[in-house]
């Protein structure tokens, strides 16, 4: 017993690189805010610095406060595993919504749930407008804008 | 090779002491730690969850035998297969291998005195219990009637069934099963006995660690979607309904994430039997091993990528139709390299033909083409004319009675000895095997058939042309429930009456066989050393040098 | 072994060292954070699936949200971890009971102040008619799809209502670990040995925390702009 004693003694923890962290951490999250909030780089910016702000600030937690830069292989496979994992399962979903008919593009995407239920019941010509919101989409997606404003209102 | 075994059994005694005498009284059983404990609990639990999931299939089958409606209301009918489903699906077969063989056998053929967390494992049984039973409440007010699938906006909106009731069941329900993952993941990791290295596990841990990485990181994933589906009929919350704006198919999506990987929960376990079984009865060591371990892995892992195969229909977009289609066909891959090493590993083996073995080579034959018809279905073009007819139906049967639920019973068959003590042996357990696959054929190829020529499932009337074959496939259910309710009967004879096993009654290689049956609390006398490849069969010439498994089977 | 000394943490039968039943310990938490991750990110899912469908409402219902007070309540949590960090750092170095539970009661602290400041904006919501399902009106009616910042909102209830769920289930498990820790408890004893508890509970603190700093930006600043600089 006593021999692990010493053994451990040798190691003892220091606090200070989490209080380095924890300022770390405090500093990007007044940077993502104040970009946010105040500073505007324009649409895919904005977002593409949020995000990888909080992939930064994920792994900073993971590394320090979660002790996984001194952990063994197998516990940091399972640490970034699981997000690897569910990332795979954004990519395939965003890849399927994105590939639908009529979700080609970014603005120009018309949600037909809503119009294909709703339809028939408050319209006696619901039928007529679907179908030509079909027409629509055979023709470029991008232009079917007007549809989406007709409908919500 | 019966009677070497029959040789050999007489000199033993049954045990003093053992893991069942170990302690006594209700408490002794009900708030254990003890994996081979903890085993026999779900054992009874699933049973009796198979009972009544079966009793549902007859309802069916009953249905069916004539082309109209005459047993039931449509709605009821709904009912009836949705419960039978539910009932099969969540409460049996999920936890039917992992939960019973694996939590038995896991610790005892890595050389461990138990699972990494004891406690949890205990936690795990009960968290099955009370989810099982929130399914049964639901069942006995009146049931479900959305499918298994819990398709919305159907099971969020309209039905007036008990879907929350079940699904918190199946939430709850959930969390036993990952509760095993995490418990069978740590237990292989850190666990195994000295010298017992990766590549010297039998491949049914193999399979357990490729199953348990399923159940941590897919069942997660449904039971948030319950959660959803959940906070839609409670809050009004439009996560899936169109008319609130959701979209359903990514209901769809999220459903199937976990349960297509739940095939392989359920079929996985089972062929890690098979390779045991297999290895056993062949007299030698599975053919590629490697491959057969890693296709485990592979399996589980391209299994979780195959998931929209299941939405070809539902307004999925063609470009990712194509990709999952294509994923599916990968899928099988993996699936035919252990089939084919199965079969390489018969070639030219000393075969005996124990009950065991009848239900793996049954499960050879069934489960290929439980696979071959799944690829059909991946298929785009193909899934079309079958999406939602009986090809899908007898499709999935051969998957997970041929193929789980074959590995289920052998499985059984195969370590009840060690786990009891006694061995339960000769013509009715033969009988008993033979029926179930005949009765199971019959039953399931039929639908095959009608499924092909258009009969939809899920209804309860059908045009008349249709009959012949659905009286054929009744039939078979009836020869089925016969195979079925025999081991109950010689199962529970053999308890008090089979003949005592000794530690290796089929001559087998592995840790478990070295300890004695049933085996202590603490499963070994003293930590066991593994100095040797799994599956080492020495070959008569060169017997006696002192391997206990290899003296049995010589004899 | 067999012969433990009072007052020393406790190596369970079925591990042969004390370095085994950590690292399976260890591994078994990791493992359940795995699970945890995939459980968020079905949710997650479900958020981005929505705001690939309706870019525009989900910009209109975050600024809705107040990113000051996002942003203040993300460094309340940290600081909340790190007191579990201490917690931990206390235990791990034998540094006695009364340090692991200052960690602990920081925590609890610095979580209460969240949940209380996350109360006051549910209230907010109640009260602007952001409560989907009960009494939504959609804020912006001039925008695409603006029906369907309902369901902005109905994954703002959902996630940061499951996040707090974890919170709260947090501080019950603190509580307890307390609780044992002033009464002396046997399996409360933590030290340089055995303070598997301690870390691995402080590993699912941690996780309630990346869960947090995923959703702040999720929810409160993608497609936050200001009104105007
Ligand atoms: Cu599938």
């Amino acid at each position: 017993m006593s021999d692990n004693h010493h053994d451990d003694e040798h190691h003892e923890h220091s606090l200070k690189p989490h209080i380095f962290n924890l300022l770390a951490l405090f500093g990007l999250t007044t940077l993502t805010w104040f970009s946010a909030a105040y500073l505007k780089f324009g649409e895919p910016w904005d977002n593409l610095i949020a995000l990888g702000i909080a992939i930064t600030k994920a792994s900073l937690v993971i590394l320090i406060f979660m002790h996984v830069k001194e952990a063994t292989r197998l516990v940091k496979v399972c640490a970034f595993g699981g997000f690897f994992w569910i990332f795979l399962f954004f990519a395939y979903l965003v890849g399927d919504v994105l590939t639908r008919p009529g979700t080609t593009t970014y603005e120009g995407w018309q949600p037909d749930v809503r119009k294909a239920v709703e339809a028939p019941i408050h319209h006696g010509h619901g039928g007529g407008h679907e179908g030509g919101h079909g027409h629509g989409e055979g023709h470029g997606a991008g232009h079917g804008e007007d549809h989406g404003h007709g409908g919500g209102h | 090779m019966s009677q070497t075994t029959h040789g050999t059994t007489a000199e033993h005694e049954f045990p003093k002491e053992h893991y069942l005498n170990a302690a006594h009284g209700w408490k002794s059983w009900l708030l254990t730690t003890d994996h081979k404990r903890i085993c026999i609990l779900y054992l009874i639990s699933v049973s009796v969850f198979f009972a009544i999931g079966g009793m549902y299939a007859g309802m069916i089958r009953l249905e069916l035998v004539t082309p109209e409606g005459d047993l039931f209301q449509p709605d009821t009918y709904n009912r009836v297969f949705t419960m039978h489903a539910v009932m099969m699906i969540f409460f049996f077969l999920i936890p039917s291998i992992p939960a019973t063989l694996g939590n038995f056998f896991i610790p005892l053929m890595i050389g461990a005195k138990d699972v990494a967390f004891p406690k949890l494992n205990l936690a795990s049984w009960y968290m099955y219990l009370m989810g099982s039973s929130l399914a049964l409440f639901a069942l006995f007010k009146g049931g479900v009637d959305t499918g298994w699938t819990f398709y919305t906006p159907f099971s969020t909106t309209y039905s007036n069934s008990y879907v929350s009731t079940v699904a918190v069941g199946i939430f709850i329900n959930g969390f036993s099963s990952i509760f095993t993952g995490v418990n069978f993941m740590a237990t292989i990791h850190r666990m195994r006995a000295p010298g017992m290295t990766w590549f010297r596990l039998p491949l049914f841990i193999w399979a357990h660690y490729a199953t348990s990485l399923i159940m941590v990181l897919g069942t997660p994933v449904l039971a948030i979607t319950i959660l959803l589906v959940g906070m839609e009929r409670l809050f009004k919350f439009g996560f899936f309904d169109p008319a609130l704006g959701g979209d359903p198919v990514l209901f769809q999506h999220l459903f199937w994430f976990y349960s297509h990987p739940a095939v392989y929960i359920m079929i996985l376990p089972s062929m890690g039997v098979m390779s045991e079984i297999i290895a056993t009865f062949t007299r030698k060591p599975i053919f590629g091993y490697h491959f057969v371990a890693f296709s485990s892995m592979g399996i589980a892992i391209i299994g979780f990528l195959v998931w929209g195969h299941h939405l070809f229909l539902s307004s999925q977009s063609v470009y990712a139709s194509l990709v999952f289609s294509f994923l599916t066909m990968l899928v099988a891959v993996p699936s035919a390299v252990k089939v084919f090493n199965w079969g390489a590993t018969l070639y030219r083996g000393s075969i005996a033909y124990t009950t065991p073995m009848f239900y793996a080579l049954g499960f050879l034959g069934l489960f290929t083409i439980g696979g071959l018809t799944g690829v059909m279905l991946g298929t785009l073009g193909l899934d079309i004319h079958m999406h939602d007819t009986y090809f899908v139906v007898a499709h999935f049967h051969y998957i997970m009675v041929g193929g789980a639920l074959f590995g289920y019973l052998g499985g059984l068959h195969f370590y009840w000895p060690k786990m009891f003590g006694r061995s339960a042996r000769g013509f009715f357990p033969h009988l008993s095997a033979l029926l179930i696959f005949v009765g199971f054929n019959l039953t399931f190829f039929p639908q095959f058939i009608l499924g092909y020529l258009g009969m939809p499932r899920r209804y309860h009337v059908y045009p008349e042309e249709f009959q012949v074959l659905n009286v054929m496939s009744t039939a078979g259910a009836t020869v089925l429930a016969i195979g079925y309710a025999l081991p109950v009967f010689y199962m529970i004879w053999s308890l008090k009456r089979g003949e005592i096993a000794g530690p290796n009654p089929w001559g087998a290689s592995g840790l478990e066989w070295q300890t004695q049956s049933p085996p202590i609390l603490h499963n070994f006398e003293s930590m066991p050393v593994v100095t040797e490849d799994p599956y080492t069969y020495h070959p008569p010439a060169q017997e006696g040098a002192g391997q206990p498994a290899a003296a049995h089977s010589a004899s | 072994m067999s012969s433990q000394a009072l007052g020393e943490s406790k190596l369970h039968h079925h591990f042969e060292t004390y370095e085994q039943q950590k690292e399976t310990s260890f591994l078994g938490m990791w493992l359940f954070l795995a699970q945890e991750v995939m459980f968020f990110g079905g949710a997650f899912a479900a958020y981005v699936n929505y705001r690939t469908l309706y870019p525009e409402a989900f910009v209109a219902g975050s600024q809705q949200l107040d990113t000051t007070i996002g942003f203040l309540n993300t460094l309340v949590l940290l600081c909340s971890s790190f007191t579990m960090v201490y917690a931990v750092w206390a235990a791990q170095n034998s540094k006695g009971p009364k340090k692991i539970a200052l960690g602990l009661y920081g925590t609890i602290f610095f979580g209460g102040i969240f949940l209380i400041v996350k109360y006051f904006e549910y209230g907010a919501k109640f009260a602007h008619h952001l409560v989907p399902g009960y009494n939504f009106i959609p804020p912006v009616q001039d925008i695409p799809h603006a029906e369907s910042t309902e369901i902005f909102f109905a994954l703002y209830f959902g996630m940061t209502g499951l996040h707090a769920l974890h919170m709260i289930v947090g501080m019950g498990i603190m509580a307890v670990m307390l609780f044992g820790l002033h009464t002396g408890k046997s399996w409360a004893i933590w030290d340089r040995k055995n303070h598997n508890f301690v870390e691995g509970f402080g590993l699912y603190w941690h996780f309630v925390d990346i869960v947090w700093i995923f959703l702040f930006p999720f929810l409160y600043l993608l497609g936050a702009h200001p009104p105007s600089f």
